[in-house]
């Protein structure tokens, strides 16, 4: 790999012109994505709300956030949005995957179909779910109308019911996306060992448990990782089915960032809760750094 | 027995799958709807070939003007970091200097900050440059991308080397080999990348949101979702007829480069 890697490259140096090649990149890089992070740190430490003249405050900010029961509320939030999402979308994305693997007829067509929600605007698409929870006369009060239960919850608007109901959300939207991922991992999965094992005569749960979800595990961490960051992140659908409501029960961390500075004007916390959300989510994407430098290793 | 799981299996995608696009199905059926027809059920569930709807709701936005502002950002948001991603890729492939194990890991760290998390900081610099609903706001931040840069970087190092060798013979400055060698030979990579990276500026919302504050600024989401707010409880046909010409064109290029979308999107695994 080193020797391939030098061969390709020019021998002679000259700083002017690898300056020409990168620094349009760099300096878009810089100003919008790492200066950004460097204020977050040092912003977050001065007391500043809209139209004020920041005052240094020092830790200040960090102990107002952490003393407001919004911020471990959206932080409790986040962390049940990320189990139910990655525990139920994980489990029907592997059933998804081991069917679509195999040869049955009519899998591209039902492969395509599945990926339609993640493709689409997500505004668009909670525009429709927000009518699927309308109480009474949505399409889930009507479905469950019809096997004869009550049928006329507000989903949305209940503090039992909104987590859930964003939840269902993401894993509609989310599925396609999981399930291709699990296609990918599957590829790498010997077919010889569920053969030999067949031979053997291990039912297919048996070389399900065995072989195939061993073997997968590398998949499904990444999988796993890179749902909770999607979740981490996730704001449209938020915005548009719950405004973070009622009564927070739906506001996560990203949440709390967006609704502190643009609705309350309180820059400060604000910052303050982006650095808290930037570590949590870059340990967990060095994480995924070090699970996919195996998986790549692999594809070398 | 064999038949009988066959059966199961086909249930499970039938149900599954069923369940997945009914929503997508119910939004365009209920916007060819009466109100009244709209809310009876099942019947509702049979679209009429009412096209009053979309009128409607065409007529109560500058829904033309919201699809120019999406489209002028993406594309020249794509256009842009396909030029400067493709230019950073081949100074890390193709040149040698010092230090850039170093800054190439930079760029790749890039891709572990969440923008969720800088929202605040950025928008304090947009504010500082006057950028507050531009277009410029909306296409320069993301004028570069690690991502790209690493993607592309990757197929770069695949070309194989004998080209290198023969563009060194042949005396090809690294320009030259850049724009006549490199990228016809990178084609499809720089077709993901740009498919990829435009799905990502077209459904944008947080930071349009943000940076714009008028119409004659705001990309087809936020208007989509002020659209919603304003008619919510009035007339959800006309809203999911607008959702429905919201969506149509991210669907027909989905249907038309599904192979470059599903690509893209397994091997980043990361969408805002």
């Amino acid at each position: 790999m080193t020797l391939i890697k030098d061969r390709h490259t020019l021998q002679t140096f000259n700083g002017v012109k690898v300056a020409l090649f990168i620094i349009p990149a760099l300096i878009v890089l810089g100003i919008f994505w790492v200066l950004p992070l460097i204020m977050g740190f040092i912003f977050s430490l001065f007391h500043w709300n809209f139209g004020q003249n920041p005052v240094w405050v020092g830790w200040h900010e960090y102990q107002l956030v952490m003393s407001s029961s919004l911020f471990w509320q959206s932080l409790v939030n986040t962390i049940l949005f990320a189990l139910g999402v990655v525990g139920v979308g994980t489990a029907l994305a592997i059933m998804l995957a081991l069917i679509l693997y195999q040869e049955i007829a009519g899998k591209g067509l039902f492969r395509t179909l599945l990926f339609i929600p993640y493709v689409m605007p997500l505004v668009a698409s909670s525009t429709i779910w927000l009518w699927i929870y309308q109480p009474g006369v949505g399409l889930l009060d009507r479905m469950l109308q019809l096997v004869g239960l009550p049928g006329s919850t507000s989903w949305v608007q209940n503090t039992t019911w909104a987590l859930p109901a964003i939840i269902l959300f993401t894993i509609w939207y989310s599925l396609g996306f999981t399930t291709l991922l699990f296609l990918a991992g599957l590829t790498t999965v010997s077919p010889e060992l569920g053969e030999a094992a067949l031979i053997d005569g291990a039912s297919p749960w048996m070389r399900f448990r065995r072989i195939t979800w061993p073997l997968l595990s590398p998949t499904t961490l990444f999988v796993i990782i890179v749902n909770t960051i999607g979740v981490f992140q996730s704001f449209t659908q938020i915005f548009e089915l719950t405004r973070g409501g009622p009564l927070g029960a739906t506001t996560t961390l990203t949440y709390l960032v967006y609704e502190d500075a643009f609705q309350y004007f309180h820059f400060g916390t604000s910052l303050a809760t982006g650095v808290l959300l930037f570590i949590v989510v870059a340990g967990i994407t060095a994480l995924q750094f070090l699970v996919s430098r195996r998986a790549i290793n692999y594809g070398d | 027995m064999r038949t009988l799981s066959q059966t199961v299996k086909y249930g499970i995608l039938i149900v599954v799958v069923g369940l997945t696009i009914f929503p997508i199905w119910w939004i365009f059926s209920t916007s060819l709807e009466t109100l009244q027809s709209a809310f009876q059920f099942p019947a509702g569930l049979i679209p009429h070939g009412d096209w009053q709807n979309y009128l409607a709701a065409w007529k109560l936005a500058p829904w033309l003007r919201f699809f120019g502002n999406s489209m002028l950002i993406s594309i020249t948001t794509v256009l842009l970091a396909l030029f400067t991603s493709t230019l950073a890729a081949f100074a890390f492939t193709f040149l040698a200097w010092r230090g850039r194990e170093w800054v190439f890991a930079g760029v790749l760290g890039t891709m572990m900050v969440p923008f969720e998390a800088i929202l605040v900081p950025d928008y304090l610099i947009i504010r500082q440059f006057d950028w507050i609903n531009t277009y410029t706001a909306q296409i320069i931040p993301f004028a570069a991308s690690g991502f790209a840069i690493f993607f592309l970087r990757q197929f770069m190092r695949s070309l194989p080397v004998e080209i290198r060798d023969a563009a060194n013979i042949d005396g090809a400055s690294d320009w030259g080999y850049l724009w006549r060698i490199v990228v016809p030979n990178i084609r499809a990579a720089l077709a993901t990348v740009g498919i990829y990276l435009f799905l990502l500026s077209w459904n944008a919302f947080l930071w349009p949101l943000v940076v714009t504050t008028t119409a004659n600024r705001e990309p087809i989401q936020v208007g989509l979702a002020n659209f919603v707010q304003t008619a919510n409880g009035t007339d959800w046909t006309v809203v999911a007829a607008a959702a429905g010409f919201v969506t149509l064109p991210v669907l027909v290029l989905y249907f038309v480069a599904q192979k470059q979308i599903t690509d893209a999107i397994a091997r980043t695994g990361l969408k805002g």
